[in-house]
C-alpha cells in the first residue's frame, strides 16, 4: 500500500508542477470577459473589457459595484452636466456588475488605473457589506491578485484559486478549439442600464411588508465584523492604491427599498477610508422609481443625478 | 453522484482510504461498502434507497426459501414470488406509463374513447440493473447452480455494490457474491490496473462519447433538416458515442471495483472489430446479452430447435431486451430489427460479412435507438433514402466550428486505432510487460488530452442510466 502512494504521489508531482506553470500564466482578458465570461450578467463583462481596454474615449470618473449601481448611475448625464459645468469633456463610466461582493472591484480599479488613470473612483456602498468574494472574481483576477488577497482569512481564497487555475486552463482549450475570427469592438461609451418600466405595485408592497416584518439590522457585533474581514481589507488595499497613484475615492450608499435605516451598517467605519455620499433616500423609498424590486428605473435614476453632480463637483 | 465527477473521486477517496484500513475485518469492510453504495445511490434521490433495500429483503429471504422448500411446487412458488415482485416493481416504474398510453392509443384506433391519464412516476437510476442481478440471483437458487447465502450484510453489499449498480455490468451471484465472502488484502497489481482502466474510461466517455453527443443530440433534435450525409454521420457518431459512454462507465467500474479488490465482468470486447451480428452481440454488452442468453434465450429452447422455432427465439429474446432498454414502441422495434440480421445469417450460413458491413448494419439500426420515437426515426431514415449531399449542413445544424469538428474525428480516429492495436485485449492488460517510462508517458498523454479536449463542465450523464 505505500508503495502504491508512493507511485501515486511520485506520478501526481509533474502534474502539480503542470498546474503551477497554468496558474502562473497571465491571463488573457479578452477571452475572460467576452469569451469565458459570456452570457453573464447581460454580456456586460465584454462591455466592460472593451470598455476599459479598447474604447479609446478616456475614463475620468467611475462609478464600480453591484447591478444596484448599474441601473443607478446615469453616466451619460453625468458626462454630459460635468462637462458642460466646467468646460472641458470630462467622462463618467459606469461599471456595475451584477451581484454585490467587493473583490471584483479590486480588479476594476487596479485594471482601470493601468490604462485610463481615472480622477476619481467611487465605490457602491449597500446597507450590509458583503461577506464573500464576488463570483467572478477568481476567473477576472490576475495571478499576483490570487495569490496575494487582502487578506487570507476568507472562506472563498482557495474557491477563488481553483477558478484562477480554470479559467486559465481554459485560455489554453480555446486556442486550440476555436477558428480565428475578428472581435468586434462594444463602442458603446456608457453604461447606465435604463429601463422605463414600473415595478409591479404588487410585489412591491409585499417587499415592503416582508421587510418591515423582518429584523431590523443592528451595528454587528465584533464576531460578526471579523466575517466582514475580506470586504475591509480589500476598501483598505483599493484605498491603498488609489491613494499611491493620486486617484481620488469615495463611497455612494444606496439603499434598500421598505428598509427602516437611511444609513449603511458600519457607515464610520467606511466614513474612515473615504467620505461616504448618502444619496436622498426618498428616491430609494417611492415604488414608483424601481423597475424590479432591486433596482432603480430611469425615474429614480434621474431623480439621484442632482446629488450626484453636487457631490462631483465637489470634488474637482 | 456521476463517474465522471470531482465529488465521485472525492468519495471514492474518502472509500478508498478508510476501506484499507480495514483489511482483515472482513464484516467491516462488506459494511463500508454498504453504507458507501446506499450514499452513492442515494445521492440521486433517497428515496431510491427503500425501492432497493425491499428488493434487497425480498430475493434474499426468498433464496433462503427457494433453497429450503421441501418440494418442487414450494421451491417454483417461492421463485414465481421473486419474479412477480421484481419484474412488478420494475415495471411499475418503468413500464406503467408506457403501457397506460399504449393502452389508450389503441383504444382510440378502434374509436373508443379513454380518459385513462398516466402518473408521475420517477424511474429510479439503475432499476433495470440491479433487479437483473437480484433475479438471476433466485433463479440460479432454483435451478441448483448457486446456494443462497446466510448472510444479509453481504447480499445487500451485492445488490447495491456502488461500482456496477447504475449501470453493471450486470454480475451473476456466482460470480461476485463469494468475492464478499472472502478476506480481501490490497494488491498494487489489481489497483494499478484498476487506475489504468478509470483512466481509459474516463478518456472514452470525456474526450469521444461527450464531443460526440454534441454532434449527435443536434442533429436527432432536427430530424427534418437532416440529409442523407448527416444522417450517415449522425448514425456512426452516435454509435461510438453509446460505445465510448457505456464502456467508458463499464472500465470506470470495472477499475473502482479492482481498487476495492474485486473482480467484475468485462463488458464491451472491441465490438466494432466483429465480423457478423452475432459476433457482434456476443462482445457488446456482454453481462447483458448473456443474462438474455442464460434465463431467455436458452430457456426458450435456444439453438437446439427447428430453424423456425429458433428465428422465433430470437425474435423473442431481442424484443424483450428492446423493450428492457426502454418503454416506448421504438425500442421495441430496435429489438425486433436487430434480430433480423441474426436470422439471416443463420439462414444463409454467413460466416463473415466484414468488420465494416457489420458496424454500419449496426448503426443503422441504432437510428430506431436513438430517435426519440418511430416517427422520428422514419424521418432520419427517410432523410437517409434521400440521396442528398450537403457538406456544409452539419456544421450548420450543430453550430460548430470546422476545427471543432475536425478535433472531434481526429480524436474519433486516434481511438479507432487504439482498439485496432487492442484486438480482444482490455487496456490494462495491453500495458503490462511494457517499460515504466513508456506507461507514465501514455499515462500523462491521456489526461492532458481529457483536460485539453473533454467535456469538463456540463457533461451529459451516462446515456445507459436512462435504462
Amino acid at each position: 500500500m505505500r508503495l502504491f502512494i508512493k507511485y501515486l504521489m511520485l506520478f501526481s508531482f509533474p502534474l502539480i508542477l503542470g498546474a503551477i506553470a497554468v496558474f502562473l500564466m497571465p491571463l488573457d482578458k479578452q477571452f475572460v470577459y467576452s469569451e469565458f465570461l459570456k452570457g453573464d450578467c447581460n454580456e456586460r463583462a465584454k462591455w466592460i473589457h472593451d470598455r476599459i481596454f479598447l474604447n479609446a474615449r478616456p475614463i475620468d470618473v467611475a462609478f464600480i459595484g453591484s447591478s444596484a449601481t448599474w441601473n443607478a448611475i446615469d453616466d451619460r448625464a453625468l458626462t454630459d452636466s460635468i462637462s458642460s459645468k466646467f468646460g472641458k469633456p470630462i467622462s463618467v463610466a459606469n461599471l456595475g456588475y451584477c451581484r454585490p461582493g467587493v473583490t471584483l472591484r479590486i480588479v476594476f480599479v487596479e485594471e482601470l488605473i493601468a490604462t485610463k488613470k481615472p480622477q476619481i473612483i467611487l465605490l457602491e456602498v449597500l446597507p450590509e457589506p458583503s461577506n464573500g468574494s464576488q463570483p467572478v472574481f477568481g476567473f477576472t483576477a490576475s495571478t499576483r491578485q490570487l495569490i496575494c488577497p487582502p487578506t487570507y482569512a476568507y472562506q472563498d481564497w482557495l474557491s477563488d484559486v481553483w477558478k484562477g487555475l480554470i479559467v486559465r486552463w481554459e485560455q489554453i482549450r480555446q486556442l486550440l478549439s476555436e477558428d480565428s475570427s475578428t472581435y468586434v469592438i462594444d463602442d458603446r461609451s456608457f453604461g447606465f442600464g435604463d429601463n422605463p418600466a414600473m415595478a409591479d405595485p404588487v410585489e412591491m408592497s409585499r417587499l415592503l411588508e416582508r421587510r418591515s416584518r423582518g429584523p431590523i439590522l443592528k451595528e454587528p457585533l465584533l464576531q460578526d465584523r471579523l466575517s466582514y474581514h475580506l470586504y475591509w481589507e480589500t476598501l483598505k488595499e483599493i484605498e491603498r492604491v488609489c491613494s499611491k497613484n493620486r486617484v481620488k475615492l469615495a463611497f455612494y450608499f444606496i439603499n434598500h427599498y421598505g428598509r427602516s435605516s437611511s444609513v449603511p451598517m458600519l457607515l464610520e467605519e467606511h466614513k474612515k477610508i473615504a467620505p461616504v455620499w448618502m444619496l436622498p433616500d426618498t428616491v430609494f423609498q417611492n415604488p414608483k422609481n424601481y423597475f424590479d424590486p432591486g433596482h432603480l428605473n430611469n425615474v429614480g435614476a434621474a431623480q439621484l443625478t442632482p446629488t450626484l453632480l453636487n457631490n462631483l463637483y465637489g470634488l474637482y | 453522484m456521476l463517474f465522471n465527477t470531482v465529488s465521485f473521486f472525492v468519495f471514492l477517496s474518502i472509500v478508498f482510504a478508510l476501506y484499507w484500513q480495514l483489511t482483515e475485518r472482513l464484516r467491516m469492510q462488506n459494511l463500508l461498502i454498504l453504507v458507501a453504495s446506499y450514499v452513492f445511490y442515494g445521492w440521486w434521490d433517497w428515496r431510491f434507497l427503500l425501492l432497493i433495500a425491499f428488493s434487497s429483503a425480498v430475493d434474499f429471504l426468498v433464496g433462503l426459501r427457494i433453497h429450503s422448500a421441501q418440494t418442487q411446487r414450494n421451491r417454483r412458488l417461492w421463485l414465481m414470488t421473486s419474479l412477480t415482485v421484481n419484474l412488478g416493481v420494475l415495471g411499475f416504474f418503468k413500464y406503467f406509463n408506457f403501457g397506460i398510453e399504449s393502452a389508450s392509443l389503441l383504444l382510440q384506433s378502434i374509436g373508443l374513447s379513454t380518459s385513462i391519464s398516466s402518473l408521475n412516476i420517477i424511474l429510479p437510476v439503475g432499476i433495470s440493473f440491479y433487479t437483473f442481478q437480484t433475479l438471476s440471483y433466485t433463479i440460479d437458487i432454483y435451478r441448483g447452480k448457486i446456494e443462497p447465502t446466510t448472510n444479509w450484510l453481504q447480499f445487500f453489499a451485492f445488490v447495491s455494490f456502488f461500482p456496477q449498480l447504475v449501470a453493471g455490468p450486470i454480475e451473476r451471484a456466482a460470480d461476485l457474491l463469494p468475492q464478499f465472502e472472502k478476506n480481501r488484502s490490497f494488491n498494487k497489481y489489481e489497483a494499478v490496473t484498476g487506475l489504468r482502466l478509470i483512466l481509459w474510461g474516463l478518456f472514452k466517455k470525456m474526450v469521444i462519447a461527450d464531443r460526440l453527443a454534441v454532434i449527435v443530440d443536434s442533429i436527432y433534435a432536427n430530424p427534418e433538416s437532416a440529409d442523407s450525409l448527416t444522417v450517415v454521420i449522425a448514425a456512426v457518431f452516435f454509435s461510438y458515442q453509446l460505445y465510448c459512454d457505456f464502456s467508458g462507465y463499464s472500465d470506470i467500474a470495472i477499475g473502482t471495483g479492482r481498487l476495492l479488490g474485486f473482480r467484475l465482468t468485462r463488458n464491451f470486447i472491441t465490438p466494432f472489430l466483429s465480423r457478423t451480428m452475432t459476433e457482434f452481440w456476443q462482445r457488446w454488452h456482454v453481462s447483458l446479452s448473456s443474462w438474455f442468453r442464460d434465463y431467455v434465450y436458452i430457456p426458450l429452447g435456444g439453438n437446439r430447435s427447428s430453424i423456425i422455432k429458433w428465428g422465433f427465439n430470437i425474435l423473442i429474446t431481442f424484443t424483450l431486451s428492446g423493450l428492457w432498454h426502454g418503454a416506448g414502441l421504438h425500442f421495441v422495434l430496435w429489438g425486433i430489427l436487430c434480430a433480423v440480421p441474426l436470422i439471416l445469417e443463420r439462414l444463409f450460413n454467413l460466416k463473415s460479412i466484414g468488420a465494416m458491413p457489420t458496424f454500419m448494419l449496426f448503426s443503422l439500426l441504432m437510428i430506431m435507438f436513438r430517435a426519440d420515437s418511430v416517427e422520428g426515426a422514419s424521418r432520419l431514415y427517410g432523410g437517409l433514402a434521400s440521396f442528398s449531399f450537403n457538406s456544409h449542413q452539419i456544421l450548420e445544424i450543430t453550430g460548430l466550428s470546422i476545427r471543432e469538428l475536425l478535433t472531434t474525428i481526429t480524436l474519433l480516429f486516434s481511438l479507432i486505432a487504439a482498439e485496432s492495436f487492442l484486438k480482444k485485449t482490455d487496456f490494462d492488460e495491453a500495458l503490462n510487460g511494457t517499460s515504466m517510462w513508456f506507461r507514465w508517458s501514455l499515462y500523462y498523454i491521456i489526461i492532458v488530452l481529457i483536460l485539453l479536449f473533454g467535456v469538463l463542465d456540463n457533461a451529459p450523464q451516462f446515456v445507459y442510466f436512462q435504462f
